[in-house]
């Protein structure tokens, strides 16, 4: 059983920092390359679409209060399916945190280190996210939770403070390239919403898990709110040509705020917040798979294992030869896995584990979940 | 540090780059009341990566454009198109998007040469104060960087910068 609870603030705050984060790395530049001037309306229609996704999602799992993906996959399919389900989920976290750290330390060097060497800079991350893990989970999230405000501050601060260099026709044609492009086509961009991942491991660790409807909405609302932000300040900022092709666009679009002869070049304090939320978020993810892992094998301890994962996380990062090959990983790789896994086989998963249930609930008339299983 | 770039076109090569740069400690407290003395150097190169090479080359400290503050381009230079040397700046990192955009009715190199700003002791303080006048006054306007790379690149728009003589 998981002794520490989270609050629905701290939950909320967990799923909203994988949006965050991707929207300060290279999320709006990934969807405005596809959908041009018609970002807007697309960031609107799947929005929508994700909150239609969580209600299902949250409608799936109220028949399984406090059971994470994991032990719905051992109840539908035994522990194979849990195993297999655990080592898709393990490749994700695994996966993301590798590409997600080296982008960001690209972008570090290439702003502020152009003489360290990558792997340092992710070394640097690596032993902090170590240390943080070693402590727990439960001060991992309640520090996301304060720095979550902060960096959604830094968010509509570099959207608001930037509207006197905005040209609004950068968002017509409002349908960019085509309704096809924009509604068909787009919808691939709900890999956007990759924070409704977490929604699946999230309710054993609930202190009421009966907020779950609550705090899935929320998060991914706000989640869309961000988005739409982040995307905004970059189309109505720059042409199309030029933000496909930089690195950090929104850090670039930090550097053009100024008040006067004062405040000016205020963005080493937006990357000094991005650099600490960062951390949290990577912090979380390996935390995740060190609790997937944990499960599949019925490990007791956590601890040992995750200088081990760092370590691995380290050699992925740095598998990729060049910057190309990075944001390929994170545009296309990225996008594939996470609509396969988190649009696709989870929410099957879950709904096949319904219709189990209720057949179940036919022939017995009720159905028991085995509480015993260690969460 | 760098205050300002010049572009011109170049004899022997595309592009001839003019750089100023402040003394080191010319802005400390002994020089209070005297003008601080900036240093011009001149190369020519292929791009503007290539100059900036070049200057690294001779000078002992390592060139940083974050404080320039103002991008020179002879007049000369404008007419045969500078959409190259503005990519280039708007790719580099260190430059700033808020730096302004003059075109020097003569070279830039003498644009540079003849600022010898009379009611200010730092030079750097001459080029951050100078567009400001566009805030009380119609003849000038307060061209930026970002501004002028976004017109160049808008369909129904077009670039305009900060004209300059180069005799004062």
């Amino acid at each position: 059983m998981i002794n520490k609870k989270i609050g629905n603030w701290e939950a909320i705050a967990l799923i909203l920092t994988v949006m965050a984060n991707h929207v300060v790395l290279n999320l709006p530049k990934n969807i405005i390359s596809s959908c041009s001037s018609g970002t807007i309306v697309n960031i609107l229609y799947i929005s929508i679409v994700a909150l239609i996704v969580v209600y299902f999602i949250t409608k799936l799992l109220e028949k399984f209060p406090s059971l994470d993906i994991l032990d719905i996959s051992s109840f539908l399919g035994g522990k194979w399916l849990k195993n297999i389900t655990g080592i898709l989920f393990l490749g994700y976290f695994f996966f993301t945190v590798s590409i997600v750290l080296r982008s960001f330390s690209e972008g570090l060097k290439i702003i502020f280190f152009p003489r360290s060497a990558v792997p340092v800079i992710m070394l640097l991350f690596l032993i902090t996210i170590a240390i943080t893990n070693k402590i727990g989970f439960h001060s991992i999230v309640r520090s996301n939770l304060l720095i979550m405000p902060l960096i959604l501050f830094t968010l509509f601060f570099v959207f608001f403070a930037n509207i006197s260099n905005f040209t609004v026709q950068g968002m017509f044609p409002l349908l960019g390239e085509g309704a096809y492009s924009t509604f068909f086509v787009g919808l691939s961009n709900l890999f956007a919403f990759s924070g409704i991942g977490y929604l699946y491991f999230i309710p054993p660790y609930l202190k009421d898990p009966k907020s779950q409807k609550k705090i899935s909405f929320i998060s991914i609302g706000l989640s869309g709110i961000c988005l739409l932000f982040g995307v905004g300040t970059l189309l109505f900022l720059s042409p199309n040509s030029i933000i496909t092709e930089e690195i950090f666009p929104l850090y670039l679009a930090s550097r053009n705020i100024e008040f006067g002869r004062f405040f000016q070049r205020l963005d080493a304090v937006f990357l000094l917040v991005w650099i600490m939320s960062l951390t949290a978020y990577l912090s979380i993810l390996i935390s995740f798979a060190t609790r997937v892992f944990q499960k599949m094998l019925n490990l007791q301890y956590t601890k040992w294992y995750v200088p081990l994962f760092t370590l691995f996380i380290f050699s992925i990062g740095l598998l990729p030869n060049n910057m190309y090959q990075i944001i390929s990983l994170e545009n296309t790789t990225f996008q594939y896995i996470v609509l396969i896994l988190i649009f696709g086989i989870s929410l099957i998963l879950l709904l096949l584990a319904n219709v189990k249930y209720y057949l179940l609930e036919k022939k017995k008339g009720a159905v028991l979940i085995d509480k015993e299983t260690p969460l | 540090m760098l205050l300002l770039y010049g572009f011109d076109v170049g004899e022997t090569e595309r592009i001839k780059v003019t750089f100023q740069f402040t003394m080191p400690n010319s802005s400390g407290e002994n020089n209070a009341g005297e003008t601080a003395p900036s240093v011009i150097d001149t190369v020519e190169a292929a791009c503007i990566d290539s100059a900036v090479n070049l200057v690294n080359t001779f000078v002992s400290k390592e060139v940083n454009l974050s404080h320039c503050k103002v991008i020179v381009f002879s007049e000369e230079m404008a007419k045969q198109g500078i959409s190259k040397e503005i990519y280039s700046l708007m790719n580099k990192v260190e430059v700033r998007p808020d730096s302004n955009i003059i075109i020097s009715t003569g070279t830039a190199q003498e644009y540079i040469e003849s600022v010898k700003p009379s009611l200010e002791n730092l030079v750097a303080k001459y080029y951050e104060i100078l567009p400001r006048s566009s805030e009380y006054t119609g003849f000038t306007s307060d061209i930026q960087l970002i501004d002028f790379f976004n017109k160049l690149e808008s369909n129904f728009e077009q670039p305009i910068a900060i004209l300059r003589s180069s005799c004062f």
